[in-house]
C-alpha cells in the first residue's frame, strides 16, 4: 500500500442522524469567542451558570478510542493533520475559541472524549470530524493518515485503547485502512452501478432489436388506431 | 343558487321532491317584507322619518378593516389551505423537525398571491362604484334642476333624466317630453336585450315637465317593499285624494337608459342597494369540473398515504427509543424540556411522533397545485379559447368567450350534447315562407329539408313556378303571385285574406324604427318570428309604420279597390301578452268605423281549443296544411279572430281593469280574464316560417359523433319538424332503427277529444309505458347482435312527461343511452333541464348543453358544461352559460381542440404534481427508517420550501399551457382521438398507480444510490461526507430527475420547456452556491463546494437520473410499441409534417383577411366584451322559467301599452257619440 494510507474508524447502529442528536449543537459558540454563552439548541448538554464550550450532545459524545500502529515493532506515525474539511476548520470552528467547562461531569455525566483546554477548536481535528455528523447509522470517520508505504505481508500491530462504549447499544467498531486514487476512496458501488446500468441498457437494446426484427410494428400504421382495430365501436 | 345545486346533488329520490326543491330555487326572489313603503313625493322632511337608504352603492366585498379577516376566511375555506395552516401551526411546536418557515413560507406565498388578486379586483370594483356614485343627475331643488351626484339622491326626490342617460335609481315615471306620456328604455344592462321597451306615465302626471310645475307636485306613493323581481311592481299613487294603480309600466329601473326621448321626470322610489338591479346582483354559481372533483379524491388518497406513513414512523419511533443509546442522553433531567423520546412513555413517543412526521411529510400534499392549475386554466381560457380565430365569427364580429375558466378540461370529456334547435342548429333568421288562408295553401318555395327528404326517397323535386320578380326582403322569402300586389282580391276567399293580413299587421308587439317608408323601416321585435310576420304583412300591402301607445297605423293597399292606398289607424284597446303557458297572443282593436275585433295568434293546439264550433272543413284543411309545413321543417302559427260585441267587451274590460289594478296575483288574474274573451274564435289560417340550418352544422354533427359524442336535440317544435331537422343535420338517417314515442296518435286524440283529464293521464301513462317497454326490448335484441343497426329515439314532450316518472325513468334512461341519437320535441324548458339532469345523474357522464334562448337557460345550468350561442339576439342563454360561441359548428374547435388539449394538459399537470411531491416525500420517508424514526429531516428547510415553490413549478406551467399531442387540424381530422377523453384514459387510478409505482422506484434509486455512494472516502484526501453533504447531493439528483422526467412526458418540447427546465436546475445551483456560502451556522455550510471538489459527485449526478429514469423510459417504449395510444399512432402517421407548434404560441389560424383581423382585434378590446357579460342578473326568461314551474304565470313584460284606468272615460265618450 502506497502512502498515504488512511485510517478510519467505523461505527454501526450509531444514530448520529437522530433528531435529538443532530440539533444538539450551537454553531455560533463554536466559531466566535464572544458567543461562548450561546447554548441554544444544545439541550440536554448545557450548563446555564457555567457555559459549556462546545455544548450539546454531539461534542459531548466525542469518539475517544486511540490507535497506536507499529510495524515490525517500530511505531508508525499517525498524521492527524488535514483530516477535516478546510471549510469546517476555517469557518465553522474558531481559532480563538477554546474548550471550556467541557466534560466536567456533574449531573450530566461523562460522555465521550475530552478536549485539550489550551488548543483552539479549529485545531481540534478529531472534534471537527466528529461534528460533521454522518448521514447513516453505519458510518466511517477519518482517524488519521499513515505516511509510509506498507508492503505486502507486512504485519502491522495495532494497540487500541478501547475507551468508547459501544457495548451499551450493541454496536460494533471497525478499524479500516484504505488508500485512495485520484478519483477518491474505493467506491465499489458506483462502479458496479455504472456497469449494471450499462448492462441493462445493452440487454434492453438487444431485446428491442430482436423484437423489431421478429415482429416489427410499422410506424404510423393506421390499422393500429383503436377505431380501426375495433370497428364495432367497442372502445 | 344553493337550491339548484342541491337538486343536482340529490340523486334518484330527488326527482320526487322536484316541486319542493323548485321552491328553493325560487328562493332567489326574496320574500316580500311585510308592509308597504310609503314615499312622499318631493318631500324630504316627510321621508326622513322612514330612514330610507341612500343612493350610493358599494359592490366591494371588503373594506380596509374587513379585508384581512374576510379575505383570509375566504382562503381558508379551501381544505388544502386549512391543512397547511394546521401544519404551519404544528411546525411552531418543538415536535416539529422543520423550522416554521418551511411550511409558513409557501402558505404565505399562496395566500399573498390570492389576497393580492382579491384586493386588486376589489379595488377595481371600488373605482367603479366611485365613478357611478359620483355621476351627475339633475335634481329638482328650489324650482330648478341642479346637477347633483347620484349618491346624494334620496327617496322621494324628483329628478330629470336626459336622452341616453342612465336612470340613477328606480324611478316612478311622472312625465316626459314625448306626447302621450311615453318614453323608450333600453334594458341591455339588465337582460341583454337591445330592443326598446315602452314605458308610459299615468295621465294624471303627464303635465309635470317643467321644474316650476313639478315643484308643485305633491303626492304619496304606496308600494311594495324593495324586492328583486325585475318585471313586477305593485303600488298606488295617491294624488289629490285619488288612488291610481301603478304597474311596472310606470317604473324606470336603475341600470336602464333612456332612448328616443328628450328627457323624462321621475320620482325616486327605491335607492342604491334597494333598487331591483342591485337586489338581483349575485355571484354566478360556479361549477367545478369533474376532474377537479376527482382530484379531491386523489388528495384524500394522499392524506391516507400520509397517515399510513406517519403511523409506521410513529410506531417505529415508539419501539426504537431506548436508554441503551446513551449518547442521546434520553434521561432528561430538566422537566421543562419536552422529552419526546422518553423510553418510559412510549405512548407519548408514539403520539408526538405522529405530529412530528405529519409536519415532516406534509409536502406530499402539493400546496401549489390548486394555484398552478387555476393559473393554467385561466391562461388557457383567456389566451387560447378567447383568442382562437377558428372560433371567431366575422359576420357578427363575435369571438368565443370562456365565461369561466373552471371547466376547460371538462370540455375534453363531454359525452352527451343536448342541443336546442332554433337558433342553435338553425340560424334563427326567420323568413315568412308559406301560409294557408281560408283552407287554401300559398307559397311555392321548397325548403332544404324537403329537398333533402326527397333525395332520400329518390325523388327530385321541381321547385314551383317562379313569378317573374319575387319580392325579397329581410324575413320574407315568399313567392306566390296569387297573393302579391293585391292579387288576393281575386282569390276564392278575399275576406279571409284581408283578415289574415290585418291580423299579421295588428296582432304583435313590434316597434317600428327609422323612417316610415317600407324600404327603410326597421322592426324591433322580441322574436324574429314576429318581425318576419310583420314584414310579411308589409309585403302583402299592409304596411305597419307607426305605433303609439294607443294606436297602430297601417298603410293598406288594394283594400277598397285595386291600387288604392290608405292610412288606417287602429285603436289598440288591450294586449294579452304572449307567454309560454298561454302560447298565444291577442290584441283587441277598434277599427276607425267602430268595429271591435280580437285578433289572436298562437300555437295550433291552443288556438284549436278555442275555436267556435262549425266550419270544420277549413279547420281540417288548415290542420293538414300545418302538418305539411311541419314536415317541411317550417314553424307554424295559427291565426284567428273574433268580432266583439261592444257590450260583451265593455263588461269584460271591467274585469280586465280590475285584474290589472289588483295588487296581488295580478298576472294570474289577467290570464284568467284573458281566457274569458279568447274563445269562439274564427280560424283565418296559418303562417309558416322557415328557419334555416346554420352553416356547417351537418358536418360538425358528423365529426362530433365520430368523436363518440352523442347528440340529443331538445326542441319545442313539432315532431315532424324535429325529425326533419334531425335528418337534415345528419343526426338520424334511414339506416337507423327509429323508435317513435308520440302522443299524436289517433287513439290518444280520441281519448283527448272526450276531455276527461284523469282518463287522458291514465291512458297516456299506459301507452308510454307499453311503448317504452316495447322499444326497450327491441333495443336489447339489437344490441345483442353486434352488427345491428344504430338506434335512435324520438319522443314528444307529453310522453316525456310520463316517461320521466320515477317508475319509468330508468327504462327511459337505459333505452336512450343505447341510442346514438335522441330527439325530444315539444318539450318545455323544464323538461329540457330534467332530461339533462336525468343523463347527468343517471349515466354519470359528462353532459354539455348548448342553446341560445331563455328557454335553454335551465338546461344550460343543469348540464356539466353550458354553452350559449352569442352574437344573435337575447343574452339570457349566454349569461347563464360557461362558454359562449357564435356558431354551433365552433363546438368542434371548442371540444375537439381546446377541450381535448386542456384535458390532456391538466391530466399531465396533476399527475406530475402528484409524482414530484410523492417522490420527494418518499426519499424523506426512507431516511426516517435510518434515523431511528426520530423524524430528522433529510433536506434543509429551504430545500423543502423552494422545491415546490421555485425549483419545480415553472416547467409544469409550460406543460399545462403548451403541451399538445397532435396539432389542432389533426385533432379535427381524427375526431376519434376525443374518445380518450370520454373514457378518461389519462386520469384513471390505474394511470396514477403507474405514476406512483415509478415514483416509488425513482425515490428508491435516488435515496439509495446517493447514500451508498457517499458513504465511502470521497476524494483523494480520504475525507468523508457528512449528513448535509449527502442531503445536498440527493436533492441535486432528485431535482434533475424530476425536471428531466417532465421533459420525458411532454408531447411537445418547445424552447420554453428547455428554458424553464434548464433554468430550474440552474436556479438550484445558483441558490445553493449562495446559500451554502453565507450561512456558517448551518449544517449546509459549504456543502456544495465540498461536493463539487470531488469526482464522485459528478459521477453520481450523472448516474442517478439515468438509472431513475430508465424505468420510465422502458415503460414508455414498451407502451408505445405494444399498446400505443391512438394519439401516438396519429403522431407517427404525420411524423414528417412540420410541426409549427414551437413558433405559434397561440394556435390561431392566419387565413383572415386584414379587415377580418382588424375587426377581430376590435372585438378583443375590453369595451367590446360587454356584449357578452352585462350584468349577471336574473334574466327575464330565467324568471319566467322558474315562475312557470311554480304554476305562477310568467310575469308581465313592459309591452303592454294599452290604457288602463284611464280607459274608461274615453270609452264612454266614444259610445255616446
Amino acid at each position: 500500500m502506497k502512502n498515504p494510507i488512511y485510517v478510519y474508524y467505523q461505527l454501526d447502529k450509531y444514530y448520529q442522524n437522530h433528531r435529538r442528536y443532530v440539533k444538539s449543537r450551537n454553531d455560533l459558540q463554536l466559531s466566535e469567542t464572544s458567543k461562548a454563552n450561546e447554548q441554544k439548541g444544545c439541550e440536554p448538554i448545557i450548563n446555564s451558570s457555567n457555559p459549556i464550550v462546545p455544548c450539546g450532545l454531539i461534542a459531548w459524545s466525542l469518539f475517544n478510542d486511540t490507535y497506536k500502529f507499529s510495524l515490525k515493532d517500530k511505531a508508525l506515525e499517525i498524521d492527524k493533520k488535514d483530516i477535516a474539511w478546510k471549510s469546517d476548520k476555517e469557518n465553522k470552528f474558531g481559532s480563538q475559541v477554546y474548550p471550556k467547562n467541557f466534560q466536567s461531569g456533574g449531573s450530566l455525566g461523562i460522555g465521550g472524549g475530552k478536549l485539550k483546554e489550551n488548543v483552539p477548536l479549529s485545531e481540534q481535528d478529531d472534534l471537527i470530524v466528529w461534528m460533521r455528523t454522518a448521514a447513516l447509522p453505519t458510518f466511517r470517520k477519518l482517524y488519521g493518515k499513515i505516511t509510509v508505504d506498507l508492503e505486502a505481508n507486512d504485519v502491522v500491530t495495532v494497540s487500541i485503547e478501547n475507551n468508547y462504549n459501544t457495548y451499551k447499544y450493541g454496536g460494533e467498531k471497525v478499524l479500516v485502512l484504505s488508500t485512495t486514487t485520484w478519483l477518491g476512496g474505493k467506491n465499489h458501488f458506483l462502479g458496479r452501478a455504472y456497469v449494471a446500468l450499462g448492462g441493462i441498457s445493452l440487454f434492453v437494446a438487444a431485446c428491442f432489436t430482436f423484437l423489431y426484427l421478429m415482429k416489427p410494428r410499422p410506424i404510423g400504421d393506421p390499422a393500429y388506431l383503436s377505431w380501426n382495430r375495433y370497428p364495432g365501436g367497442g372502445m | 343558487m344553493a337550491g339548484w345545486r342541491n337538486t343536482r346533488s340529490r340523486n334518484g329520490a330527488g326527482y320526487n321532491n322536484l316541486t319542493a326543491s323548485r321552491t328553493i330555487q325560487l328562493g332567489r326572489v326574496t320574500p316580500q317584507a311585510p308592509g308597504n313603503r310609503t314615499v312622499f313625493v318631493n318631500d324630504r322632511d316627510g321621508n326622513s322619518l322612514a330612514h330610507f337608504k341612500g343612493n350610493s352603492i358599494s359592490t366591494t366585498k371588503y373594506n380596509l378593516l374587513t379585508f384581512l379577516p374576510k379575505g383570509l376566511y375566504e382562503q381558508f375555506r379551501r381544505l388544502a389551505n386549512c391543512y397547511f395552516l394546521m401544519i404551519s401551526l404544528l411546525s411552531f411546536t418543538p415536535v416539529s423537525p422543520v423550522s416554521p418557515y418551511t411550511n409558513v413560507a409557501p402558505l404565505a406565498i399562496v395566500l399573498i398571491v390570492s389576497l393580492i388578486k382579491e384586493a386588486f379586483e376589489d379595488w377595481k370594483r371600488l373605482q367603479n362604484d366611485k365613478s357611478i356614485n359620483n355621476s351627475a343627475i339633475d335634481l329638482l331643488q328650489d324650482q330648478k334642476w341642479e346637477s347633483t351626484p347620484w349618491k346624494k339622491l334620496q327617496v322621494g326626490d324628483i329628478v330629470r333624466v336626459k336622452q341616453d342617460g342612465f336612470f340613477p335609481a328606480d324611478l316612478l315615471f311622472l312625465a316626459t317630453t314625448n306626447p302621450d306620456g311615453v318614453c323608450y328604455t333600453e334594458t341591455a344592462n339588465l337582460d341583454g336585450e337591445t330592443n326598446l321597451k315602452i314605458r308610459k306615465a299615468l295621465e294624471k302626471t303627464w303635465d309635470f315637465v317643467t321644474p316650476e310645475k313639478v315643484s308643485e307636485f305633491k303626492g304619496e306613493v304606496q308600494c311594495e317593499q324593495p324586492n328583486n323581481s325585475l318585471y313586477t311592481f305593485t303600488g298606488n299613487l295617491i294624488v289629490q285624494k285619488q288612488t291610481l294603480p301603478l304597474s311596472p309600466n310606470q317604473i324606470l329601473l336603475r341600470g336602464c337608459s333612456l332612448r328616443n326621448t328628450q328627457y323624462i321626470v321621475g320620482c325616486v322610489i327605491f335607492t342604491g342597494p334597494e333598487t331591483k338591479v342591485m337586489m338581483n346582483s349575485m355571484n354566478v354559481p360556479s361549477k367545478r369540473s369533474t376532474l377537479e372533483k376527482k382530484l379531491d379524491k386523489v388528495i384524500l388518497a394522499l392524506f391516507c398515504l400520509l397517515f399510513c406513513m406517519c403511523l409506521i414512523g410513529a410506531i417505529g419511533s415508539a419501539v426504537f427509543v431506548s436508554f441503551d443509546d446513551y449518547y442521546l442522553n434520553l434521561k432528561a433531567k430538566n422537566p421543562s424540556e419536552l422529552d419526546q423520546f422518553n423510553p418510559n412513555q412510549r405512548l407519548k413517543v408514539f403520539a408526538l411522533g405522529i405530529f412530528t412526521l405529519i409536519t415532516l411529510y406534509s409536502p406530499i400534499i402539493p400546496i401549489s397545485l390548486y394555484v398552478t392549475v387555476e393559473t393554467i386554466k385561466f391562461i388557457q381560457s383567456s389566451k387560447f379559447i378567447n383568442n382562437d380565430l377558428h372560433m371567431y365569427h366575422a359576420p357578427t364580429n363575435t369571438p368565443a368567450l370562456a365565461r369561466t375558466s373552471n371547466l376547460n378540461e371538462e370540455l375534453g370529456q363531454v359525452e352527451y350534447i343536448f342541443s336546442d334547435k332554433t337558433g342553435t342548429l338553425t340560424r334563427n333568421m326567420m323568413e315568412f315562407f308559406k301560409c294557408s288562408v281560408g283552407g287554401e295553401t300559398y307559397g311555392t318555395g321548397v325548403t332544404e329539408i324537403e329537398m333533402g327528404a326527397a333525395q332520400r326517397n329518390g325523388i327530385i323535386l321541381e321547385e314551383g313556378q317562379k313569378s317573374s320578380n319575387p319580392i325579397r326582403d329581410k324575413g320574407f322569402n315568399f313567392d306566390d303571385a296569387r297573393l302579391m300586389r293585391g292579387a288576393w282580391r281575386n282569390e276564392p276567399n278575399p275576406d279571409a285574406c284581408k283578415e289574415f293580413f290585418r291580423c299579421l299587421a295588428i296582432c304583435h308587439t313590434v316597434l317600428p324604427e327609422g323612417e316610415e317608408s317600407p324600404e327603410k323601416i326597421r322592426y324591433q321585435a322580441a322574436s324574429p318570428d314576429e318581425a318576419a310576420l310583420v314584414s310579411a304583412a308589409k309585403n302583402f300591402g299592409f304596411f305597419f309604420y307607426r305605433r303609439t301607445p294607443t294606436k297602430i297605423f297601417v298603410r293598406e293597399s288594394h283594400v277598397e279597390r285595386m291600387g288604392q292606398i290608405q292610412d288606417v289607424s287602429y285603436e289598440i284597446l288591450n294586449v294579452l301578452e304572449f307567454n309560454s303557458t298561454r302560447k298565444r297572443q291577442s290584441v283587441i282593436c277598434r277599427y276607425p268605423d267602430g268595429r271591435l275585433v280580437l285578433y289572436c295568434k298562437g300555437a295550433d293546439t291552443v288556438i284549436y281549443e278555442r275555436l267556435a264550433v262549425g266550419n270544420n272543413d277549413v279547420k281540417k284543411r288548415t290542420r293538414d296544411h300545418m302538418e305539411q309545413y311541419g314536415a317541411a321543417g317550417l314553424r307554424t302559427l295559427c291565426l284567428a279572430y273574433r268580432d266583439l260585441n261592444p257590450d260583451t267587451y265593455e263588461s269584460w274590460n271591467e274585469k280586465f281593469i280590475q285584474a290589472k289594478s289588483s295588487l296581488r296575483d295580478r298576472e294570474k288574474k289577467l290570464d284568467e280574464v284573458g281566457e274569458l274573451i279568447e274563445k269562439d274564435l274564427t280560424l283565418i289560417g296559418c303562417s309558416a316560417i322557415e328557419d334555416k340550418l346554420q352553416e356547417g352544422v351537418p358536418s360538425c354533427i358528423e365529426t362530433l359523433s365520430r368523436a363518440g359524442i352523442k347528440i340529443w336535440v331538445l326542441t319545442g317544435d313539432k315532431l315532424e319538424t324535429a325529425i326533419n331537422i334531425a335528418y337534415a343535420c345528419n343526426l338520424i338517417n334511414n339506416d337507423m332503427r327509429q323508435f317513435v314515442i308520440s302522443s299524436e296518435t289517433d287513439e290518444i286524440r280520441e281519448i283527448e277529444d272526450k276531455g276527461d283529464q284523469v282518463e287522458i293521464a291514465r291512458f297516456l301513462r299506459e301507452t308510454v309505458k307499453n311503448e317504452l317497454k316495447k322499444c326497450h326490448d327491441e333495443a336489447k335484441q339489437h344490441l345483442q347482435t353486434t352488427a345491428g343497426p344504430k338506434l335512435s329515439l324520438l319522443i314528444d314532450g307529453k310522453c316525456l312527461m310520463y316517461a320521466l316518472d320515477p317508475s319509468l325513468r330508468s327504462m327511459l334512461l337505459n333505452l336512450s343511452l343505447n341510442c346514438s341519437a335522441v330527439v325530444c320535441c315539444r318539450v318545455s324548458p323544464l323538461q329540457k333541464a330534467q332530461v339533462t339532469r336525468l343523463v347527468r345523474k343517471g349515466a354519470q357522464r359528462i353532459t354539455l348543453s348548448i342553446g341560445d334562448g331563455a328557454n335553454d337557460v335551465g338546461m344550460i345550468q343543469a348540464a356539466h358544461v353550458g354553452v350559449g350561442i352569442s352574437g344573435m339576439e337575447g343574452m339570457q342563454a349566454v349569461m347563464a352559460s360557461d362558454f359562449a360561441i357564435a356558431q354551433f359548428r365552433f363546438l368542434t374547435d371548442l371540444l375537439l381542440v381546446h377541450g381535448r388539449w386542456s384535458y390532456l394538459r391538466i391530466c399531465k399537470v396533476v399527475s406530475y404534481f402528484f409524482y414530484k411531491n410523492l417522490t420527494f416525500t418518499l426519499t424523506q420517508f426512507y431516511f426516517t427508517f435510518q434515523t431511528g424514526f426520530s423524524g430528522q429531516r433529510f433536506y434543509d428547510d429551504w430545500f423543502q420550501t423552494l422545491y415546490n415553490v421555485i425549483f419545480t413549478s415553472l416547467p409544469v406551467i409550460f406543460v399545462g399551457l403548451l403541451d399538445k399531442d397532435v396539432s389542432a387540424s389533426l385533432s379535427k381530422k381524427y375526431p376519434e382521438l376525443y374518445k380518450e377523453g370520454i373514457k378518461n384514459t389519462f386520469f384513471k387510478f390505474r394511470v396514477l398507480g403507474t405514476v406512483a409505482f415509478f415514483s416509488v422506484y425513482q425515490s428508491i434509486i435516488v435515496y439509495n444510490f446517493v447514500t451508498t455512494s457517499s458513504s465511502g472516502g470521497i476524494n483523494s484526501s480520504g475525507k468523508m461526507l457528512g449528513q448535509w453533504d449527502a442531503s445536498t447531493m440527493a436533492f441535486t439528483c432528485l431535482l434533475i430527475t424530476v425536471n428531466l422526467r417532465l421533459l420525458m412526458m411532454c408531447n411537445t418540447v418547445t424552447k420554453w420547456h428547455h428554458i424553464s427546465v434548464g433554468g430550474s436546475i440552474l436556479l438550484w445551483f445558483l441558490f445553493i452556491f449562495v446559500y451554502s456560502f453565507f450561512f456558517t451556522d448551518k449544517g449546509i455550510f459549504y456543502t456544495i463546494f465540498v461536493l463539487m471538489s470531488t469526482f464522485y459527485f459528478y459521477l453520481t449526478i450523472l448516474l442517478v437520473p439515468i438509472a431513475a429514469l430508465l424505468g420510465d423510459f422502458l415503460y414508455q417504449g414498451v407502451q408505445r410499441w405494444f399498446s400505443p395510444y391512438d394519439y401516438q399512432i396519429v403522431q407517427e402517421i404525420h411524423r414528417h409534417e412540420p410541426d409549427n407548434a414551437a413558433s405559434a404560441l397561440l394556435e390561431v389560424g392566419t387565413q383572415l383577411t386584414p379587415e377580418e383581423a382588424r375587426s377581430f382585434a376590435f372585438a378583443q378590446l375590453p369595451g367590446q366584451s360587454s356584449r357578452h357579460t352585462g350584468f349577471a342578473f336574473d334574466s327575464p326568461g330565467y324568471e319566467s322559467f322558474f315562475a312557470l314551474q311554480q304554476g305562477v304565470v310568467a310575469p308581465q313584460k313592459a309591452w303592454d301599452v294599452v290604457r288602463r284606468a284611464s280607459m274608461k272615460p274615453r270609452n264612454s265618450q266614444i259610445t255616446s257619440r
